[in-house]
């Protein structure tokens, strides 16, 4: 199991901490203090970090930033927990360099499987480059689930992945992450021949790390929907030089002449909501993809519960797709009001079951 | 299921996010096991002694600037508190009775403005709860503090503890 530096001025939560993590499986290391902290991180280079906020002499986003600066720590996961709860509290420490925040109180169980989830998988497939979500579906919570995978990877991975609205006009992207963008993918494949310093142009940064390329939010019966050729030269733009680009792909992506676009993608993922409509447009989607020279291990079944009640069983599910669903995400009660308030779920109600389940999503798709 | 607790909340203290002016102060009162209600509304003190103090400035209310083993906060000069969710919940749960009616309520602050519900018997008005009410802070339901001047800056907790003295516009009901 993984070695766990554990950083906070309180010897109750040291206690606990090595007892419960030691129950676990894991190997604690504990120090009382960030500079401390700081010592053994580099004597003893751990797979993850567990940090107080609110210690005296150095504070946790002091010491997490100076975590971050030492060699071999850029990709060490790191949670930082506090009594401070506000969502300015988890933004500081996302800022600092954590790769997620949690409250000081806290069940046990929840913290090991917040840990399990931000441990590197060992025996991951490694997954990375182009990530593609889609549904022929509407409704099914496609450009939601794809931006909140998206911070996942982004806190998870400290780094800045790219996320692509295909939809020509009214894409949802730019308000679920609480944006007003300027610019769009429409305008930017107006330009006469696409460049990575031009497509950089049009980012809108996200303060999760996301760079949004957004779709047009104004109506213009002129503008033309993004062809596939350059849609191909855009995801090969981003391919070589991002870690991690996620497409919201239109329904429009199976339309003739997309093979090659299709191909480029690591993972595709087909999202449903377990009723008979979306199972229906699924099995379609599936065809498409295969037809398209889409293998099917590159495609990937999420089933989300966009309904409390009434859903197909998960077993009808894969019976009649003949696939695996790689990931469900439950019903989440607090989604239109996160919608509402232009706050992803991520950052809204990261303790959520839902949330949790996209974390895992992220998880395996990190490699 | 087993909770990992802050030494802070396990013994007699509580820990709380105060906001007095230019300021917000996160630190744990000494309550020697009574509510945090019960400590604020104490007239035998007027001021609170925090222990373990990080304080932030108003426009980066995230970052902490200074950090002080122990102070003293002067009560009438406090606008609001918020309580960790699981002290709120708890009191949220307490302040909820049957008998009792939740009105919207809005009010404004020096820089702050809050809004949320408050539970009242259905005779009270706002006259009467402003100048008859003994209680120094109100608890205020379900609440959000939005910075007057950053807007964007804003704070959420099932109970938001109110400084009566501090209020200079409030308005309760739909009509609000």
């Amino acid at each position: 199991m993984a070695k766990i530096l554990v950083v906070d001025d309180d010897q109750n939560i040291l206690k606990l901490l090595k007892f419960s993590l030691s129950r676990a499986g894991h190997t604690p290391i504990l120090c009382i203090d960030g500079e401390k902290g700081l010592v053994e991180a580099q004597a003893q280079k751990p797979d993850l970090v567990i940090a107080d906020v609110m210690m005296p002499k150095m504070h946790g986003y002091q010491f997490c930033k100076k975590f971050r600066s030492l060699p071999e720590s850029k990709n060490t996961p790191v949670i930082m927990f506090s009594a401070r709860f506000q969502s300015i509290d988890r933004q500081t420490a996302l800022d600092a360099g954590a790769s997620d925040y949690l409250p000081k109180v806290i069940s046990n169980d929840e913290l090991l499987k917040r840990i399990d989830e931000l441990l590197p998988q060992d025996s991951g497939e490694e997954v990375n480059g182009l990530l593609g979500f889609m549904s022929l579906r509407g409704g099914t919570g496609v450009s939601t689930l794809a931006a909140n995978v998206s911070i996942a990877l982004a806190g998870a991975l400290k780094i800045q992945p790219v996320l692509v609205d295909l939809k020509p006009v009214g894409g949802h992207l730019a308000l679920i992450l609480g944006l007003r963008p300027t610019n769009n993918v429409s305008k930017l494949f107006a330009e006469e021949k696409l460049s990575i310093e031009q497509v950089k142009d049009y980012f809108v940064p996200h303060n999760s790390g996301i760079q949004l390329l957004a779709s047009a939010n104004r109506y213009n019966k002129n503008m033309l929907p993004p062809s596939t050729p350059q849609t191909a030269v855009l995801a090969q733009l981003l391919q070589d030089e991002f870690p991690f680009s996620i497409f919201d792909l239109p329904p429009t992506i199976l339309d003739h002449g997309s093979d090659e676009l299709l191909k480029k993608f690591t993972k595709i993922l087909l999202v449903l909501s377990p009723d008979m409509p979306s199972l229906q447009s699924t099995v379609l989607a599936v065809q498409g993809l295969v037809q398209h020279g889409v293998t099917r291990k590159n495609i990937l079944l999420v089933v989300n519960q966009v309904m409390p009640y009434g859903a197909l069983p998960l077993e009808d599910i894969q019976k009649a797709l003949r696939m695996p669903i790689t990931a469900t995400i439950p019903f989440e009660p607090d989604m239109t009001k996160t919608l509402n308030n232009r706050t992803p779920l991520l950052f809204s109600s990261p303790r959520s079951k839902t949330s949790s389940a996209i974390a895992r999503l992220a998880n395996t798709l990190r490699g | 299921m087993s909770l990992i607790r802050p030494i802070s909340q396990t013994k007699d203290r509580i820990t709380a996010d105060f906001f007095v002016g230019s300021y917000r102060f996160s630190g744990s009162v000494v309550a020697h096991r009574y509510s945090m209600i019960k400590v604020l509304n104490d007239k035998a003190t007027d001021h609170l002694t925090l222990v373990d103090i990080y304080i932030s400035p108003f426009n980066k209310p995230g970052e902490i600037v200074s950090t002080q083993k122990r102070g003293l906060l002067i009560k009438d000069k406090i606008d609001f508190i918020l309580l960790p969710p699981e002290t709120s919940q708890d009191l949220k749960e307490k302040t909820q009775q049957d008998n009792q009616v939740a009105l919207p309520v809005y009010i404004t602050l020096p820089s702050y403005e809050v809004g949320g519900k408050l539970q009242m018997h259905g005779s009270t008005n706002a006259k009467t709860l402003l100048t008859g009410d003994t209680r120094k802070f109100l608890p205020i339901l379900d609440a959000m503090a939005r910075n007057a001047f950053l807007p964007d800056i804003k704070y959420q907790s099932p109970v938001l503890l109110v400084n009566k003295t501090r209020i200079q516009f409030w308005s309760l009901g739909d009509g609000a």
